[in-house]
């Protein structure tokens, strides 16, 4: 079955249930309800911890390729009209859809990535040989999916770019939020003899486990369920890459104990001064600000 | 890491039995979630639950990697599994197909309890039976 029919209607919360129940015995369960977190257009500053705003789009596929496609169809719009009876609802538009346009389609959103001079981030389903590196070159394969830390985000370019700056072999590295791993990953590439990498979330710590055995660094990275309170000793570098509210509870918490000199990304411009506010209180100093698109990067150390 | 939410997706699945077709592979892919890891996932957390729909919420993050939770099977499926019946009557009120017990009532309230809007367990037993009595089961002591 190659060819679908994709109806879409724009709709709340309340009316998307409606509809999804209606359809749901029609089209054999392919229905599904997509809210949109943050419409296009909107400013970079809604989080996980907040409620979706968006409107909700409901989705129903019909296979073209069975002789019914017609009565199913006549019975979906049946169904809607019904719907319509109780409360207003808004035109849905039909379109077709091949498999093709999806079976592969996600895969494009991710290509081998270069972040600065030297890291290239490589799916692992590409083959090492068909991506063209140069010496010097420090390879990251990742799975992308579960967990966030796949290398597109801005926050996470900014801190990969501040570490290969800084971190010097034989140093010891936390990652406080290590997400997918990625950041740990690069600390032990970069010759890092000690990281520590903790999350708060149990699958991003599982995440983060798988790709350092992917990446062959499973010996001298460990990962923890938790935050920086399970830091054994103090590290030469604390690196958060979470985002500024976060980061200066951290330091209020006492983070600053368990760092030499620090990494702090995810903040957004408006809230540097936030995050500068925290660093002061917890007696560090500033010494580099790194700024791509909306995002800023702060390296701080302990004011001498 | 700073995950900034782009969409949440809700479909519902048979357990077990998730492939990259409708609603999946549509909904899911031009958020570039990876579709085969996705599948993968799901199957193996849903595994003991075969037979059934599980219901599941996509958080997709604006660089394409997502995470998701799972819901309880719908009451009403829940509900024909019990009675060992194939699908609900329809003329609930003279058409009796099947019959549950009060502790597999409270069997499916216990289970559905999380997702049910109850206070306490007895009005989510008043839930699950209004349900049943909508699809022409009957509720034996």
């Amino acid at each position: 079955m190659d060819r679908w029919l994709e109806l879409s209607l724009e709709t709340d919360a309340e009316t998307a249930e409606a509809i999804h129940e209606a359809l749901f015995p029609i089209v054999e369960g392919r229905v599904a309800l997509e809210q949109l977190h943050c419409p296009d257009g909107a400013p970079a500053d809604r989080w996980e911890n907040e409620a979706p705003q968006g409107p909700v789009i409901v989705r129903a596929w019909l296979a073209l390729d069975q002789p019914e496609a017609d009565q199913t169809r006549a019975r979906v719009e049946r169904a809607l009209a019904a719907l319509r009876l109780i409360r207003p609802l808004p035109a849905g538009r039909w379109r077709e859809v091949r498999q093709s346009d999806w079976a592969e389609a996600w895969r494009t959103a991710f290509h081998p990535l270069r972040i600065g001079e030297r890291l290239l981030i490589r799916p692992s389903w590409i083959q090492a040989e068909a991506v063209e590196t140069r010496p010097g070159d420090i390879t990251i394969v990742l799975d992308p999916g579960m967990a966030f830390g796949t290398g597109l985000h801005p926050t996470t370019q900014l801190c990969v770019l501040a570490m290969m700056k800084h971190i010097q072999a034989d140093e010891r590295v936390l990652d406080v939020g290590c997400g997918s791993g990625i950041l740990s990953i690069l600390a032990a590439k970069l010759g890092a003899s000690v990281v520590l990498g903790v999350d708060t979330d149990a699958e991003a710590v599982r995440v983060s486990r798988e790709n350092a055995a992917l990446n062959g660094v499973a010996d001298r990275v460990r990962f923890a369920h938790g935050s920086f309170e399970l830091a054994d000793q103090v590290y030469d570098w604390a690196i958060a890459n979470i985002l500024a509210p976060v980061i200066a509870r951290l330091l209020a918490e006492g983070l600053a104990n368990y760092g030499r000199r620090f990494i702090f990304s995810g903040i957004l411009k408006s809230q540097v001064e936030q995050v500068r506010r925290a660093c002061e209180e917890a007696r560090l100093s500033l010494c580099e600000e790194q700024q791509l698109g909306d995002w800023v990067a702060l390296v701080a150390q302990h004011a001498s | 890491m700073a995950k900034k939410i782009k969409s949440v997706v809700k479909i519902q699945i048979e357990a077990g039995k998730a492939t990259p077709a409708p609603p999946i592979g549509p909904s899911l892919a031009p958020h570039g979630v990876n579709l085969p890891l996705f599948c993968k996932e799901y199957n193996a957390r849903t595994a003991s639950m075969a037979g059934y729909i599980v219901p599941a919420t996509i958080t997709v993050y604006t660089d394409n990697s997502f995470t998701f939770t799972l819901g309880t099977p719908p009451t009403s499926q829940l509900i024909m599994k019990a009675a060992k019946i194939e699908k609900g009557s329809g003329e609930p009120n003279r058409n009796k197909v099947g019959k549950i017990t009060r502790a597999q009532v409270k069997e499916i309230a216990e289970m559905k309890m999380k997702d049910l809007n109850a206070l306490d367990l007895e009005s989510a037993m008043q839930q699950v039976i209004g349900t049943a009595r909508s699809m022409g089961v009957e509720v034996v002591d």
